[in-house]
């Protein structure tokens, strides 16, 4: 079954010379820290703006023809970085970071549209990366729907265990959580392990 | 004591119904007040919907829900067989607002549950 899920991803991923790749995962998962250290790499400017303030990312963020050589290889992608998907949004969670209420209200409405706008690019992206924070706990019902409906679409996806550069990083429950994917820990952040994942976006092409 | 209000409904219920209907039918019960158990996991598009339309309806009354299933997904092997010969999966999933839901985990063949029951008179 796993070979046939990954012959699927394969033929996929190797079908296209401009792969639509999407950042998915929940909010502060380091979904805009690893777009940026990617587009730093390959195009030499950042995609978006970190924050530690949830729905800091509330616009799907394009970058087009990001090309990343690997091995003496190149591929061209257009690289989305997704607001984080989540079930709720209230206006007194940011205002517990210092935001006046008033902004607040309009960050929290920007923060639903964001949401809804990444949950419709579900059905449009050539290959995702779930990212995942490797200090929380990974089986949680927005990761649980994202991989369902990828695997749904028969989207390719990668499995991303972030922020390794801090203690409580896991990788392995990740693992535990998600066994069917292919899983790469990396730290967005300082950009460790970062070639493990261009080694493992080239080895799903033909 | 504030009272809290669980459906356990059938997802024979819901299969009756359009998607957007199923998913109105849904919210419609969280915003009230109550939780919902239903008798299988959600097929992905259909908790893809709720998470949308959950997000069309936020204000700074309603902030959204809480939600969690436990069973093999839609897409499995196994279920795509079972719901071919007309049969039913196993599974559960839990929803309810995320004023009620104080912290919900899932442990992949349980779910633990904290509701936080509001003194304020259910809608």
């Amino acid at each position: 079954m796993f070979s046939f899920l990954t012959s699927i991803i394969n033929s996929i991923f190797g079908k296209k010379k401009n792969v639509s790749l999407g950042l998915y995962g929940a909010p502060n998962a380091g979904k805009t820290t690893l777009a940026n250290k990617i587009c730093m790499d390959w195009v030499g400017e950042p995609l978006g703006v970190v924050s530690e303030v949830p729905h800091e990312t509330r616009v799907v963020q394009k970058k087009e023809r990001v090309e990343i050589k690997y091995s003496g290889r190149s591929l061209s992608m257009n690289l989305l970085d997704m607001p984080g998907i989540s079930t709720k949004v209230d206006y007194k969670e940011f205002t517990k970071h210092g935001i006046k209420k008033e902004d607040a209200q309009i960050r929290a409405k920007e923060a639903t549209k964001g949401i809804i706008e990444a949950i419709k690019w579900l059905e449009n992206v050539d290959a995702a990366l779930v990212v995942m924070d490797s200090t929380e706990d990974p089986y949680t019902q927005v990761n649980i729907t994202i991989l369902g409906n990828l695997e749904a679409r028969k989207i390719p996806v990668i499995l991303i265990a972030n922020k390794t550069d801090l203690a409580k990083s896991n990788k392995n429950k990740i693992e535990d959580a998600f066994p069917q994917y292919k899983v790469i820990a990396i730290s967005a952040k300082d950009g460790g392990n970062i070639d493990n994942l261009y080694k493992e976006i080239f080895s799903r092409v033909k | 004591m504030a009272d809290l209000g669980i459906e356990f409904v059938s997802t024979k219920i819901l299969s009756e119904m359009k998607d957007n209907e199923a998913t109105e039918y849904l919210l419609k019960v969280i915003r009230r007040g109550d939780m919902i158990v239903l008798d299988e996991k959600l097929p992905p598009a259909q908790e893809k919907e709720l998470f949308k339309r959950t997000m069309e309806i936020i204000d700074d009354d309603f902030t959204g829900i809480e939600i969690s299933s436990i069973g093999d997904s839609e897409t499995s092997w196994k279920n795509s067989i079972i719901k071919l010969l007309g049969g039913k999966t196993t599974g559960l999933t839990v929803i309810g607002s995320a004023k009620i839901i104080k912290n919900i985990k899932n442990q992949k063949d349980k779910i633990n549950l904290l509701a936080k029951i509001s003194t304020t008179k259910r809608k």
